[in-house]
């Protein structure tokens, strides 16, 4: 094992450590990236400022605007701050509160999530969307048959529209309830036939109700309209080999299992991902670039996965597409501080100074405990001669790097465990 | 059911102990603004916030009366698991514990798998072992060093115990990380360690284990589940790069290291033989597992709990090989395809219709399931439709079991809960590292109620292994627990219970001295009681070795069929009285044609 450390902070090894720092990076947990086509632009670009918004609007109102774009986007965390400096302002405006009851419910904040749902259908009790985003949140929580009495007036009001009835149909199936549930999966089904999950629920009810050859047959509809539905082939797997249809059976088993594969991307990629360290580690650049672009192959809406490509591309000086990696990361991920400094190298680089401060600044800003950013900091204020400040950003560097979690920890050559 | 959104929320609070290769900057993953950390909201008019985000446990009078007796009875024993803040996996899964006559004197004792200083790190000033605590008079005693089980260097997780050698006494294996230990009793209340004689001693990172007869040649065979390919030196850092925001690292970012299984040579020694039996065809992250005959066809197969992996079903072909159906089946999967985090497991006839269900625990934004046997090789999900799903979604499930806690004749289950991740509060406002047990009562109509949190129950713990054992002998169970890095518990059953108990032991032919894999059918007027004799269930733990129906005095003679191991046919006992009664294998009638 070979223990890196970050001591020379003036050498060229510590951007090469620093690079290494960020190339360790975990992968990023699925489900919580946008998905792939969302907002692409660049950072810097946008029409509101900066994707994460440098510049904070100027009035609540505008803030709203922004928060509510940034969570359409697929941005939560960015759009949280922006939504709660409008509610200081509204503080029983219902579609603030909603949509911040939906990022707190993403973001395991339950009791929160709850607390905002509530207090929007209080100020507006016909708030639909707060209405279905409580009744999910009941039944994730383990209270379906509360969120079924919070659905019902809602499935009373709006009776053709889908997402009602999938949640009625999900709640009362989870709740035990198969042939009500049953019911409003149909209904659901009724209302769009190509709802691939309005044909699982309908799997389900059936099957439920022990009539297990119409629920293939359901499974099976849902599976033709969505391939990577792993309930319903998960199902079709089980009833065909229960009626007997042992091909049927095998074969669903295959397609269970490669749509199994696709939706774990994280762990398809993994081999890429540790050579791709290995190979960025050992300074072989184009060899941890190789393994980069094939996780960005498969996955292209992993913000950190681009990020790690901007940096093998920064580190063979193909700055361009470098910048255009970061910035396919920050789109995708607007709070990603170490995106945010990689920015920030990048235009220090290139000797745009200004900019290069205002990306490490964000990136201190989304994460106050982040060193990289300071010792950053430290070297352009120190190039413009401005001594004090650099020293004070140096000393700062210094701090949080002894409190950080990763300040007293060896960074693990990944060859060192070879042979063992 | 698939729930985009609920996917989503468990997607963001995995963050907390996912992140693969990680050094420094998880936080490019980070799971969103802690709870503990979100911008106030502005103050905005008050209103009703149900209280607890859960169904998890309704308050109300007790059920069941429940009795910490622990320190009263002299269960002193504390789990170390070694955590120095490297947030290590090991430190989290310790660890298990096991009910067995370890001295011969006829009454049970209990065995506390240790943990103790991870490998590698240097061991704690007063070195944590083991505990063996002697069944004395309705207490219990600690005999650890007497018996020759103060082994300090094992970094333990599960146990089991049975007659390997067919002596007429007990050994006890013990699952852990860098090789098992095997202790041979040698019938004086002393044990010897002979894992490597014995070929048992493996690698790797073995979590549970059981005995059971594969191939019926009356010798007790050892499967052990293994967890991951585990490197202590590889520092992985997970979680967000904060002070006190490091977690453990999530299975996925490892290889499923493969279970073992090993073939009793017949005198207590083993020959590792998981490629002959078929059981190296595919590999999970095993945690917990439990062996009997699901398909009724007189061989005891295997169910394996596995963690980010699907759960295994290994039928057993009757020739000691077996073959993996459990997605065909129908068990290896949540309701929606996909594969859980399987904590523990335990196998009973929860609904009396003679067929072994299957229970397994998951992780917490997940259900834990109930799987149905229906008798035609396959199982129907039946976490809705019973009422154990909800009040699971928010809890971390280890040690479980099915037991009659009230003697009605129906199966009620536990649930020893605790999370995996000690700072979960950094991550989420709602779940809790140290989480209530649940106590589920059978309402005979396929559904169960969650009994309400009272004595014990109202606590939280962080609840690993978990069995039922009736240690004052008064007929009804209770409950042995053991912890992460906490002292282990025993919990009296305080009653009231609705008809008597028949506590059947079983004593098998030589060398299957406990008759392992034997059925026992009681039938009394209009019902039907089953119970299967078994040693590994739960998480990495073992059980009152009992029988335990429940029976009405004025239905006796009870008639008992028990199909014992190896034989075609049942044999029959009449039982005059309620109460303990020890049946011995070939003294009972045999059904004439």
């Amino acid at each position: 094992m070979r223990a890196v450390t970050c001591d020379a902070i003036s050498s060229p090894r510590v951007r090469s450590c620093l690079g290494l720092l960020v190339l360790l990076l975990a992968a990023c947990p699925r489900g919580e990236r946008p998905t792939p086509g969302g907002s692409q632009a660049a950072p810097g670009q946008d029409e509101a400022g900066p994707a994460t918004g440098i510049a904070a609007p100027a009035t609540p109102e505008a803030a709203a605007v922004e928060g509510m774009r940034l969570l359409r986007s697929g941005a939560p965390e960015a759009a949280e701050p922006h939504l709660l400096r409008a509610l200081a302002a509204h503080p029983r405006d219902a579609r603030l509160l909603e949509a911040l009851g939906q990022i707190d419910a993403r973001t395991n904040r339950f009791r929160q999530a709850e607390t905002m749902f509530r207090q929007a259908l209080d100020a507006s009790p016909d708030s639909a969307g707060a209405r279905l985003g409580l009744a999910k949140l009941l039944g994730d929580t383990g209270r379906d048959a509360e969120g079924i009495e919070v659905l019902a007036p809602l499935v009373k009001a709006h009776p053709d529209v889908l997402p009602v009835r999938l949640e009625q149909a999900r709640l009362l199936l989870k709740n035990g309830a198969a042939a009500e549930g049953l019911a409003a999966a149909r209904t659901a089904a009724a209302l769009d036939a190509r709802s691939a999950e309005a044909q699982y629920l309908v799997g389900l009810g059936l099957e439920g109700t022990g009539g297990r050859t119409a629920a293939l047959e359901a499974f099976e509809r849902a599976a033709e309209l969505d391939p990577s539905h792993l309930g319903a082939w998960s199902h079709i797997q089980t009833l065909a080999a229960r009626l007997g249809r042992k091909d049927e059976s095998n074969r669903a088993a295959e397609r269970h299992a490669a749509a199994l594969l696709r939706s774990r991307v994280d762990e398809r990629v993994r081999g890429h991902r540790v050579k791709a360290v290995e190979a960025f580690n050992r300074q072989d650049y184009p060899a941890a670039l190789e393994e980069f672009q094939f996780i960005v192959k498969e996955d292209p809406s992993d913000p950190q996965a681009q990020l790690f490509l901007g940096s093998s591309l920064l580190a063979l000086n193909r700055r361009e597409e470098a910048r255009a990696a970061i910035e396919r990361s920050l789109a995708l991920d607007p709070r990603g501080e170490r995106a945010w400094l990689e920015m920030g190298r990048l235009l220090a680089y290139e000797n745009r100074l200004d900019e290069a401060m205002q990306a490490l600044r964000k990136a201190s800003e989304i994460n106050p405990e982040f060193p990289e950013p300071h010792y950053f900091l430290a070297g352009i204020l120190q190039a413009r001669g401005d001594g004090e400040a650099s020293r004070a950003e140096m000393q700062r560097f210094e701090e949080l790097r002894r409190r950080s979690p990763e300040g007293g920890m060896q960074v693990v050559d990944p060859r060192g465990s070879e042979g063992r | 059911m698939r729930r985009a959104g609920r996917m989503r929320r468990g997607a963001t609070l995995a963050a907390a102990f996912l992140p693969v290769l990680a050094l420094g900057g998880a936080t490019a993953c980070r799971p969103k603004t802690p709870a503990a950390e979100k911008p106030s909201a502005p103050a905005v008019q008050a209103v009703a916030t149900a209280a607890p985000a859960s169904g998890a446990t309704p308050s109300g009078p007790p059920w069941i009366a429940w009795t910490d007796v622990t320190e009263e009875r002299g269960v002193r024993f504390r789990h170390v698991n070694g955590a120095r803040g490297k947030k290590q996996m090991l430190e989290t899964l310790g660890s298990g514990v096991c009910v067995f006559d370890a001295d011969g004197d006829g009454r049970q004792d209990l065995y506390f798998v240790q943990s103790g200083a991870l490998p590698g790190d240097p061991p704690a000033p007063l070195v944590p072992r083991a505990a063996l605590l002697r069944h004395a008079g309705g207490r219990f005693e600690d005999v650890t060093e007497a018996a020759g089980l103060a082994d300090t260097g094992h970094y333990g997780f599960g146990c089991v115990a049975g007659d390997i050698d067919g002596d007429g006494d007990r050994d006890l294996f013990v699952a852990g990380f860098g090789g098992n230990r095997l202790y041979v009793n040698q019938g004086n209340g002393r044990f010897e360690e002979r894992a490597r004689a014995a070929g048992v001693a493996g690698g790797g990172w073995s979590t549970s284990a059981t005995f059971f007869d594969a191939d019926r040649d009356g010798d007790l065979d050892l499967y052990v589940a293994r967890y991951v390919v585990y490197d202590m030196q590889q520092d992985l850092y997970c979680g967000e790069n904060r002070p006190g925001y490091r977690t453990v690292c999530h299975p996925k970012n490892f290889d499923a290291e493969p279970d073992l299984f090993y073939r009793n040579r017949g005198d207590g020694t083993f020959v590792e033989a998981t490629h002959p039996a078929g059981l190296d065809e595919h590999s999970g992250k095993g945690l917990g597992v439990v062996a009997g005959d699901i398909d009724g066809d007189g061989d005891d197969d295997l169910y394996v709990a596995n963690d980010d992996t699907p759960n295994f079903l290994w039928r057993n072909r009757g020739d000691g090989t077996f073959e993996e159906i459990g997605q065909a089946a129908g068990v290896a999967l949540s309701e929606d395809g996909v594969p859980q985090a399987g904590m523990g497991t335990d196998m009973a006839d929860y609904d009396n219709d003679g067929r072994p269900d299957l229970f397994v625990t998951n992780l917490a934004e997940e259900t834990n399931e109930l799987y149905h046997n229906d008798g035609d090789g396959g199982f129907s999900n039946r976490t809705s439709a019973s009422g154990l799903g909800p009040p699971s979604l928010l809890m971390l499930g280890f040690g479980t079991f099915f037991f009659d806690a009230d003697f009605d004749g129906r199966l009620d289950l536990f649930v020893g809960n605790g999370h995996i991740i000690d700072n979960i509060a950094q991550y989420s406002d709602t779940i809790t590292f140290e989480m209530p047990s649940q106590l589920y009562r059978n309402r005979a109509d396929g559904r169960f109620e969650v009994a309400p949190a009272s004595g014990p129950f109202a606590g939280r713990y962080v609840v690993r292994g978990a069995v039922p054992f009736d240690f004052d002998d008064d007929g009804d169970e209770d409950i042995v627990l053991s912890q992460n890095d906490r002292i282990a518990l025993l919990w009296r059953n305080d009653g009231p219970a609705v008809l008597r108990p028949l506590v059947v032991t079983l004593e098998g032919r030589p060398p299957n001295h406990d008759a392992i894999g034997a059925v026992a059918n009681l039938e009394t007027a209009g019902s039907r009681q089953t119970r299967f004799a078994r040693t590994g269930m739960s998480y990495g733990s073992q059980g009152d070795r009992r029988l335990f129906f429940a029976v009405d005095p004025k239905n006796a003679p009870f008639h008992l069929l028990v199909r014992w191991p190896g034989d075609k046919a049942a044999e029959r006992f009449d039982i005059p009285t309620p109460g303990p009664v020890t049946i011995r294998q070939g003294t009972g009638q045999r059904p004439t044609r």
